[in-house]
C-alpha cells in the first residue's frame, strides 16, 4: 500500500497506538532523507515517496526492489525474468548513454553494489544465465520503510552515483522499551503462465513426406532427424514411423517399435513443474536500558519452474544501538548473507537455452515423456536430433533432460555489509557523528558443459570479490532565531571501491566424462585475472533555512575528486518549499505544499578508461600475440554533467480524504562518456569521448482517495503515474547513431539522435501512398532501409491500487500499467521460420499455402501464391518490424488478503497473529503478443534491454504468510 | 570556541583531501594490461587475426567458398544463395581494419623517435616497417577486391583521400576511389619491397611465422604485387610496367617460397575453418566442383588432388572430430553436395555427401597467403598463356597437396594446350580454400566456366522424399543472374559513416551485389 507520510496518520490511528515514530499531531511525519538524516516532510523541497516495509513482506515478495513497481510513481522497475535474476530499475527515464541508469541502492546508509555479473551476451539474448543483483541480497522481511529520493536535487548529497536518485532501506531496529519476538513463515508456488502458442498439427522435418531408411532389409518410415524445425508432414495416425528413440537395444520397449505421427501426449507444458518458494524468518528485538538490540534471521528457499534449479539463502541481521553516555551514542548494523543458486535455468539464444529449444527450433511431435530418459547406459546422450538414423550424435540440440541435468551450474555469494558509528552531542544545537560504511562480498560461479553435448564440453570457474568502504564524518548544527529555523551540517566522504576476478576455464574440452575440475581439460586451461581500483574523495555541505515553519530554503554543496576522471567536480544545489496551507488557513485544505529545485550532479565512470591499453591473448605457434584494442581510450576525459530542474505540488483535503502530490521535471545530461562506435576504417571500433546531449522531461503524479472511512471499514485508492520523454539530442558533430548492441540475429539496439533511448534499428514494411504493404517479385513483404522501429523505453506507467480493510480484514490489490514501448522477439523470428509457432500451421492448412496482403510493387493487389515454408522463413531476413512488438501490459500485478486473528481468539501469550494470501501477477491484459510477456525480455539490469532471445514462460506466483508476534 | 574548533577542523580536513588528490594517478594505474605491446605479439597476431576471420565458417564458409562454388552447405543453403547474413560482410570490414591498426602500430613504434631504438631489439626498423607495409597492401587489396571504394592509408603518400587509421583526426574517413588504392598497393609494394634490409637474418626475433627471412619477405612482396598488377593491367596506368618490375625483382621460384599460416595441432588454436566442425558440420564439398575434379564437367580428366580435397562419403563428422578420417580409393567414394538446393531437400542430399578431405579437416591445417603455383599461373598469362607456366603452376599445386609424383606426370601429360580457358580453370582447381582469389579471378576472367549459375537446373545426388530428381538453382537477392560481383557495405558503416557511405555507393555505381568492380570487365 503507497503510504504518504500525511496518511501515516491515517493508519496510526486505526492501529493499537503502539507506534511512536509517528507524530500524528503533525500532518507531515518524518522522512528518511539522504545520508539517513531524518527530516519533516514538509521541510522538503523535491520529491520523495516513502513506503512501509509491510507493503513488500505482506505480498510475498522476495525481491525488495522489484516491489516497488506500481507502488512508487517516477519508478520504471523490469522484474526478474528467471529465479534470483536480475532487477531493471530507473527513475525519470535514461539520462546516460552508456553508464549506469539505476538509481543508487542504500541500505541503513550503506550504498550497496549493485553490479551486473551478467556477460554482454546474456543480456543481450544471445544465451547464458541471470545471477541477479544485490536487489536479492536485501531481505524484505527486514526493512522497516523504503524511502525514494527521486532526483537530482534529493540525492545531492551521496554524490555521483546517486544522479539517478536513490533507494533508501532503513531496517527495522529495537524499539525503545520494547521486547518483541517475531516468526514469520510463508510459502508461496507458482505456475507458468504467458507462453508461446505452439502448432499441434504438424510434426518435424523439412518435407511434406517422410524419408524412409532401409535397416535389415526392411524399409520403414523415419524422421528428419538431423532437421530442428516442424515443416514436415501432418500429423496422421495410419503414419507408422520409427522415432529417436526406436534405435537403442537398451530401451527394449522403444527399440524398432514403430509410433503413431501423431500429437505427442505431453508436450512443453509439462515439462515445467510448480515452482515454491518457503521463507522462514525469527526476528528478536530487545530494548535494555541504554541499549537496544534486534536480530533477525531468514531462510529462503526457492525451486524453479525448471525441474533441478533452485536458490537457497540465508540472511542474518543484527542491529545494536547504545547510549554510551549522556552525549555519546554507538550505533552499529551487521548482515550477513549467503545466497545459494543452483542451475539457474539459462536464456536467451544459447545452447542450453530450453526456451530456444520449445519455442525456436524443435519437432512438434516430441513427446516429453520418452524425452525423460535422456541417457544410455554408456553416459551418452540420447538426443531427439540425432545425426542420423544410424548416428546418434546430437547435430544442434541437446535433449533437454540432458540439459538441466548434466549441463548444470552454482553460483554461491557471501556477502558481508553493515555499517558502525558514533555520535556525539556537544550541546543541544552541535553534534558530531563518524560513520564507517562496507559493503563487502565474494561469489563463485561455475558452469558446465558434459561430454556427450552438441556444444564441446568444457567447465569454467570465476570468482569475484568485491569491496567498497565509505568512511565519513560529519558536523551538525541545528538552532532557532526567532522565526527561523537553522539546519546546516558539513561533511566530508571517502570512499575506496576495488574488485577482481579470477577465472579457469578448459579449452578444447573435458576428456573423462563427469569430471569437472579444470585438470581435465583437453588442453592446458587458461587462467586470467583482472583486478579494479577506484576512490572518490568528497566533501560536502548544507543549509537549510526555515521561515515561520512555512517557508523553507535548502541549498547543497558538493565537491568530488575522482581517481578515474581528470578533473574533480563542484556540484550545487538549491530547493525550496512553501507550505502555504498554513499561510491560507481554508478548512478544507489540510496541507498544500509547493515546491521547487534545481541541483547539478557528475558522473562516474569505469576505471583505466582514459587509455588505450593492448589485448593480451593465447600465445600462437609459441610466438605471444598482442592485439590492438578495439577501442580507443581518451586522456582527458571529463565527468558527465546532470543538471535537474523540478517543481511540485502537493495537497491534501478534507483531512486527508483526498490529496495529490505532482511532479514536473526537467533533466539535461551533457558530456556523456560515450565510447562511440565509429565506423572501423578509423582502425579502431570504438573511441570514448565526451560528448552528446540528452535530455528527460517528465512528470510524476500520485492521488490518494480515501471514499469510506469508518472506524469499522476503510477504503483507499491510490493511483500513481509516471511519464518520461526522454530524447538523445545530440551524440557528437554528424553522427547520428550510437549503437548500443547488436541483437543475436538482425537488429541493432541504439541511442538515435532526435529520437528517444534504446531505438531498435531494423528494416520496417515499405508502404505505398495508401497505406498498404508493398510486396515484391518473390511474393514476400518488401524491407525498407534500415530505420528506428521504436524506443525499449514506454510511453508511460502508472498503478492503481485498492485498500480496503474492515475490521481486522484487509484486503488490497496493485493494477499495474505500462503503455508503449518496444521489444524485438527472436522467438518469433525463429518459430516462425521454423514452424513451431501456431500462427505456422496456416490454420491446419499449410498445404494451401498464402497470399500475403497487400499490393505489388506496380500497384496491383498481390496475387503471388507462397507455399507455408517460404512464408514462414520471411519472418527471418526480410522485414524485422515483424517481429517487434508493442510492449505494453496491463497486469494484475498483486492481490492480498490479510487477516489479524482477534485477541480473543489467541489469547494473552502471543501479541498478534497476522495470516496474508497472496498472489502475483495473475493476469495479463493487452499484449501486443500473447505468447510473450514484455517484462520477460530482459535478462540483465544493465543499459541492454528490449531484446527478448528465448525467454521462459511468466508465472503466476500465489502463497501464503503467517507472521506470530510474540 | 567550539564553532572555531569545528572550522578548523573542517579547513584542516579539505587541507588533507586536497593532497589526497595527488595519490589518485596511482589508483588509475591499469595492471591489467599496457598502453606499448611489443611488434613481436603484434605481427604474430595480426597475421592470425586476419586469417581466423577471413578463413574461418562466415567470410569462408558462408560467403566466399560457397560463391565460387568451391563448398555447398548441408543444411542452410540461404548464403550459398547469394543470401549471407549481412553481419558476415561486417566482420570482413572490421577485422580487416583493426588487423591493419596492428601492422600501422608496428609502423608507429618503428618512426616514432621515442620508442624506436628500443623496437631495434626485435629486428631492423627498417624490415619491421617493410613487413607491415606489405601486410597492409595485402588486406587492403582483398578489401577493395570485395567491397570496391574503401577507405585507406598509406606509409608513403599523403593523399588527402587516404583518410583511414587516423581515429584522432577522422572519425569518419573518406572512401578512396579504387583506383587511387590499387595504382598506392603497387607503389607500396615497390618500395617496401626495395626497403627490406637482406643484411638481416631475420624480419622480427619473434612472432613472425610467415617469413622467417628478409629474401621470403620481398619474394613475397614481388608476387602480391604481380597478382594485383595482373587485376588491374588496361584499368590502372602502369600495372602492366608493375608486372615487368615485379617479375625482374624476383617473384616466387619454389614451394619454398609459399607464404602460409600454420595452425597449432592442438583445440587451443586449431585452424578456423577446422574449428568450425567441432560442434557443427555444415559444410560439403560442392557438386560443381567435383564434377570438374571428376572430369564429368571442363576439359581435363580424373584430377587426382581430389583424393585430397573432398573426402568418401563413408567419412562422418564424428570422423573429423576425432581426426580419424580416411583418404577415398576411387573416385566414385567421393559425391559432391548439389550447391544452392532448396533448404527443403538440404538434408536429404547432404546425408550421402562428401565433406572436405583430411588434408584440409585438420587442426594443423596451413593458411595460404599466396602460393608459387599461382604465381606460375600469372606468369603462363604475363606469356601470353604459356605452357611451360601452366604445367609447372599445376605440378607445384599437386606437389604442396602431397600428390604421388607418377600422378602428377600423367596428369600432367595430359593436360589440354594452355590457353585462356584451361590456364584460368587450372588456376580455379589449384586456388582450393583460397576463395577470395579464386573469387577475384572468376570476376575478371569469367573463369572458371564451369559454375552453376542461377536459373540453372541440376541433379540431385538422392531422389527427394516428394520425387524430385532435379532442382532449380535460383538466387535470393533479386536480380543476380550471374555470381555476385561484390559484396554490400556492412550495415554498421552506413549507419555510422553515412556521407561518405553515400558517396562511395554513388562512386562505384551503387551499393548492390551486381555492382562491377573497376576491373570486372568481362
Amino acid at each position: 500500500m503507497v503510504v504518504l507520510s500525511s496518511s501515516v496518520a491515517i493508519v496510526s490511528a486505526q492501529q493499537k497506538k503502539n507506534d511512536t515514530a509517528t507524530q500524528t499531531k503533525e500532518i507531515e511525519g518524518v522522512v528518511v532523507t539522504a545520508l539517513g538524516i531524518k527530516r519533516e516532510k514538509k521541510a522538503l523541497g523535491y520529491a520523495s515517496q516513502e513506503i512501509k516495509g509491510d507493503l513488500i513482506s505482506d505480498a510475498g515478495q522476495t525481491n525488495a526492489v522489484s516491489a516497488l513497481s506500481g507502488n512508487v510513481a517516477g519508478v520504471q522497475v523490469t522484474a526478474p525474468s528467471s529465479m534470483g535474476g536480475s532487477t531493471r530499475i530507473t527513475m525519470r527515464g535514461i539520462s546516460s548513454v552508456t553508464g549506469e541508469n539505476r538509481p543508487l541502492i542504500v541500505i541503513d546508509g550503506i550504498p550497496l553494489d549493485n553490479s551486473n555479473v551478467n556477460s554482454v551476451d546474456t543480456q543481450r539474448g544471445a544465451g547464458g544465465r541471470d545471477y541477479g543483483d544485490a536487489t536479492f541480497d536485501i531481505n524484505p522481511d527486514d526493512i522497516e520503510s523504503v524511502t525514494v529520493l527521486k532526483g537530482g536535487p534529493a540525492a545531492a548529497l551521496y554524490g555521483y552515483r546517486a544522479g539517478n536518485g536513490a533507494i533508501i532501506y532503513t531496517t527495522k531496529s529495537a524499539k525503545k522499551g520494547r521486547t518483541e519476538v517475531t516468526l514469520n513463515t510463508g510459502v508461496s508456488f507458482e505456475s507458468i503462465y504467458i507462453r508461446p502458442k505452439l502448432q499441434t498439427q504438424y510434426g518435424g522435418g523439412l518435407e511434406s513426406e517422410l524419408p524412409t531408411a532401409d535397416i535389415n532389409g526392411q524399409t520403414y518410415n523415419i524422421t528428419e532427424f538431423g532437421t530442428d524445425e516442424s515443416w514436415g508432414p501432418r500429423y496422421n495416425p495410419n503414419l507408422l514411423y520409427l522415432g529417436w528413440n526406436s534405435f537403442d537395444p537398451e530401451f527394449s520397449n522403444d527399440y524398432m517399435k514403430l509410433k503413431k505421427w501423431v500429437a505427442p501426449n505431453k508436450d512443453v507444458d509439462d515439462f515445467f513443474r510448480m515452482g515454491t518458494t518457503y521463507t522462514n524468518n525469527f526476528s528478536v528485538s530487545k530494548s535494555f536500558e541504554n541499549t537496544n538490540v534486534r536480530l533477525s534471521y531468514t531462510n529462503t528457499k526457492i525451486n524453479g519452474i525448471v525441474p533441478n534449479s533452485e536458490i537457497k539463502k540465508d540472511n542474518f541481521s543484527l542491529n545494536v544501538s547504545s547510549k554510551l553516555s549522556d552525549n555519546l551514542k554507538a550505533d552499529a548494523v551487521f548482515n550477513y548473507v549467503h545466497t545459494a543458486g543452483f542451475n539457474r535455468p539459462e536464456q536467451g539464444y544459447g545452447d542450453n537455452s530450453v526456451a530456444q529449444k520449445f519455442y525456436q527450433w524443435g519437432q512438434r511431435q516430441l513427446d516429453f515423456s520418452e524425452l525423460k530418459d535422456y541417457k544410455l547406459a554408456n553416459g551418452m546422450q540420447r538426443s531427439w536430433n540425432r545425426t542420423a538414423w544410424d548416428d546418434g550424435t546430437p547435430n544442434f540440440s541437446d535433449n533437454p533432460y540432458w540439459t538441466i541435468y548434466e549441463n548444470t551450474s552454482d553460483d554461491s555469494r557471501h556477502r558481508f555489509f553493515g555499517n558502525a558509528g558514533l555520535t556525539y552531542n556537544f550541546s543541544k544545537k552541535v553534534y558530531v557523528s563518524g560513520k564507517v560504511y562496507g559493503d563487502t562480498y565474494s561469489q563463485q560461479i561455475r558452469s558446465r558443459v558434459a561430454v556427450g553435448s552438441a556444444a564441446q564440453s568444457g567447465y569454467t570457474i570465476q570468482k569475484r570479490n568485491n569491496s567498497e568502504f565509505n568512511y565519513e564524518g560529519r558536523i551538525h548544527y541545528n538552532d532557532n532565531f526567532g522565526d527561523f529555523s537553522l539546519n546546516t551540517f558539513a561533511g566530508f566522504n571517502i570512499m575506496d571501491r576495488k574488485w577482481d576476478i579470477l577465472e579457469g576455464r578448459s579449452v578444447g574440452g573435458l576428456i573423462i566424462p563427469g569430471l569437472y575440475n579444470l585438470a581435465n581439460s583437453k588442453e592446458a586451461p587458461r587462467a586470467s585475472n583482472a583486478s579494479y581500483h577506484l576512490g572518490v574523495r568528497s566533501v560536502f555541505a548544507s543549509v537549510s533555512l526555515g521561515y515561520k515553519d512555512f517557508l523553507f530554503l535548502e541549498g547543497t554543496g558538493r565537491n568530488d575528486w575522482f581517481s578515474m576522471l581528470n578533473e574533480d567536480q563542484f556540484y550545487p544545489s538549491v530547493t525550496g518549499s512553501f507550505v502555504f496551507s498554513k499561510i491560507a488557513n481554508v478548512d478544507w485544505i489540510s496541507f498544500g505544499k509547493l515546491r521547487a529545485g534545481w541541483s547539478r550532479i557528475a558522473g562516474g565512470s569505469d576505471p583505466y578508461i582514459r587509455g588505450t591499453y593492448a589485448s593480451i591473448e593465447t600465445p600462437f605457434g609459441g610466438s605471444p600475440v598482442y592485439s590492438m584494442p578495439n577501442t580507443k581510450g581518451e586522456p582527458m576525459i571529463k565527468p558527465e554533467i546532470k543538471t535537474t530542474k523540478e517543481i511540485g505540488l502537493e495537497m491534501n483535503f478534507f483531512k486527508n480524504r483526498f490529496g495529490f502530490d505532482f511532479t514536473y521535471y526537467d533533466v539535461k545530461s551533457t558530456d556523456l562518456i560515450i565510447p562511440l562506435p565509429i565506423d572501423p576504417a578509423t582502425g579502431y571500433g570504438f573511441k570514448r569521448i565526451n560528448a552528446g546531449e540528452m535530455t528527460n522531461k517528465g512528470i510524476e503524479a500520485m492521488v490518494n482517495i480515501t471514499p469510506i472511512r469508518s472506524s469499522d471499514f476503510s477504503w483507499d485508492f491510490t493511483w500513481n503515474f509516471t511519464r518520461n520523454r526522454n530524447k538523445l539530442v545530440d551524440l557528437q558533430g554528424s553522427l547520428q547513431n550510437y549503437i548500443l548492441t547488436t541483437a543475436p540475429f538482425r537488429v541493432q539496439l541504439a541511442a538515435q539522435v532526435g529520437y528517444s533511448y534504446g531505438v531498435i534499428l531494423g528494416t520496417d514494411y515499405v508502404y505505398d501512398a495508401a497505406g498498404n504493404k508493398v510486396v515484391d517479385a518473390t511474393g514476400r513483404y518488401k524491407a525498407s532501409e534500415i530505420k528506428p522501429l521504436g524506443s525499449v523505453l514506454p510511453d508511460y506507467n502508472m498503478g492503481f491500487r485498492n485498500s480496503f480493510k474492515y475490521k481486522s480484514f484487509g484486503l488490497s490489490f496493485l493494477i499495474d500499467v505500462q503503455q508503449g514501448g518496444k521489444y524485438f522477439s527472436t522467438t518469433n523470428m525463429w518459430g516462425m521460420s521454423s514452424g513451431m509457432l501456431e500462427e505456422s500451421a496456416l490454420g491446419g492448412n499449410r498445404e494451401a499455402g498464402i497470399t500475403l496482403p497487400g499490393v505489388k510493387e506496380d500497384g496491383t493487389p498481390n496475387d503471388i501464391h507462397l507455399d507455408a515454408t517460404t512464408w514462414g522463413k520471411s519472418f527471418y531476413n526480410t522485414v524485422d518490424a515483424q517481429n517487434v512488438f508493442d510492449a505494453s501490459y496491463i497486469k494484475l500485478r498483486d492481490v492480498t488478503l490479510s487477516y489479524d486473528l482477534p485477541k480473543s481468539f489467541i489469547g494473552n501469550s502471543i501479541q498478534g497473529i497476522r495470516v496474508s494470501a497472496f498472489a502475483r501477477n495473475l493476469f495479463a491484459w493487452n499484449l501486443a503478443n500473447k505468447g510473450i510477456d514484455p517484462e520477460n525480455t530482459s535478462y540483465g539490469s544493465g543499459n541492454i534491454q528490449g531484446i527478448e532471445g528465448g525467454s521462459l514462460p511468466s508465472t503466476r506466483v500465489y502463497g501464503v504468510n503467517v507472521n506470530f508476534k510474540f | 570556541m567550539k564553532k572555531i574548533f569545528s572550522i578548523l577542523t573542517l579547513a584542516g580536513l579539505s587541507l588533507a583531501l586536497n593532497s589526497c588528490a595527488d595519490k589518485f594517478d596511482e589508483i588509475d594505474a591499469n595492471p591489467n594490461s599496457t598502453e606499448n605491446p611489443l611488434p613481436t605479439g603484434l605481427f604474430n597476431n595480426g597475421n592470425k587475426e586476419y586469417m581466423d576471420y577471413t578463413r574461418d565458417g562466415w567470410v569462408s564458409g558462408r560467403m566466399m567458398l560457397p560463391f565460387i562454388q568451391y563448398s555447398a552447405q548441408r543444411q542452410y543453403t540461404e548464403e550459398d544463395r547469394y543470401q549471407y547474413r549481412l553481419t558476415t560482410g561486417t566482420q570482413l570490414w572490421t577485422r580487416t581494419y583493426y588487423v591493419a591498426q596492428d601492422y600501422k602500430k608496428i609502423i608507429d613504434l618503428n618512426t616514432d623517435p621515442a620508442t624506436k631504438a628500443q623496437m631495434a631489439n626485435y629486428g631492423a626498423n627498417a624490415n619491421q616497417i617493410a613487413a607491415s607495409r606489405i601486410m597492409l597492401s595485402y588486406v587492403f587489396a582483398n578489401l577493395a577486391d570485395a567491397f570496391g571504394d574503401i577507405p585507406y592509408w598509406s606509409y608513403g603518400n599523403k593523399d588527402a583521400d587516404f583518410q583511414a587509421l587516423n581515429v584522432d583526426a577522422n572519425l569518419q574517413p573518406k572512401f578512396a576511389t579504387q583506383k587511387k588504392v590499387y595504382a598506392d598497393i603497387l607503389k607500396e609494394l615497390k618500395e617496401a619491397s626495395e626497403m627490406i634490409d637482406g643484411t638481416q637474418d631475420v624480419i622480427l626475433t619473434d612472432g613472425d611465422q610467415l617469413f622467417g627471412s628478409p629474401a621470403k619477405l620481398k619474394t613475397f612482396a614481388n608476387s602480391l604485387r604481380l597478382r594485383i598488377a595482373t587485376r588491374v593491367k588496361g584499368v590502372i596506368p602502369g600495372a602492366e610496367a608493375h608486372i615487368a618490375d615485379a617479375i625482374a625483382s624476383g617473384v616466387m621460384t619454389s614451394n619454398d617460397d609459399t607464404v602460409g599460416l600454420t595452425y597449432e595441432n592442438n583445440l587451443v588454436n586449431p585452424s578456423p575453418f577446422f574449428a568450425t566442425y567441432i560442434e557443427r558440420s555444415d559444410f560439403a564439398i560442392s557438386k560443381t566442383f567435383v564434377q570438374l575434379l571428376k572430369g564429368e564437367k571442363g576439359n581435363f580428366g580424373v584430377d587426382p588432388r581430389i583424393f585430397k580435397y573432398a573426402s568418401p562419403t563413408s567419412v562422418k563428422a564424428s570422423n573429423i572430430r576425432a581426426q580419424n578420417m580416411v583418404e577415398a580409393t576411387d573416385i566414385s567414394q567421393i559425391k559432391g553436395m548439389p550447391y544452392g538446393v532448396p533448404t527443403t531437400l538440404a538434408t536429404s542430399q547432404a546425408a550421402s555427401s562428401s565433406y572436405f578431405g583430411k588434408s584440409v579437416l585438420k587442426p594443423g591445417y596451413t593458411e595460404i597467403f599466396m602460393e608459387y603455383a599461382e604465381v606460375e599461373f600469372l606468369l603462363a598469362e604475363a606469356n601470353g598463356w604459356s605452357q611451360d607456366h601452366y604445367e609447372k603452376g599445376v605440378r607445384a599445386s599437386m606437389e604442396r597437396w602431397g600428390v604421388p609424383t607418377t600422378d602428377i606426370d600423367t596428369f600432367v601429360a595430359a593436360l589440354p594446350a594452355a590457353s585462356k580457358a584451361n590456364v584460368m580453370n587450372q588456376k580455379y582447381v589449384a586456388l582450393f580454400m583460397q576463395p577470395n582469389e579464386a573469387w577475384s579471378e572468376y570476376r575478371r576472367t569469367g573463369y572458371p566456366n564451369t559454375l552453376l549459375l542461377p536459373g540453372q537446373t541440376a541433379d540431385l545426388n538422392v531422389p527427394s522424399a516428394a520425387g524430385q530428381t532435379t532442382y532449380t538453382f535460383t538466387s535470393l537477392i533479386a536480380g543476380l543472374t550471374d555470381v555476385p560481383t561484390r559484396i554490400f557495405y556492412p550495415t554498421t558503416v552506413q549507419t555510422l559513416n553515412t556521407a561518405n557511405y553515400q558517396a562511395a555507393s554513388a562512386s562505384i555505381g551503387g551499393d548492390q551485389m551486381n555492382t562491377k568492380l573497376i576491373w570486372d570487365t568481362n
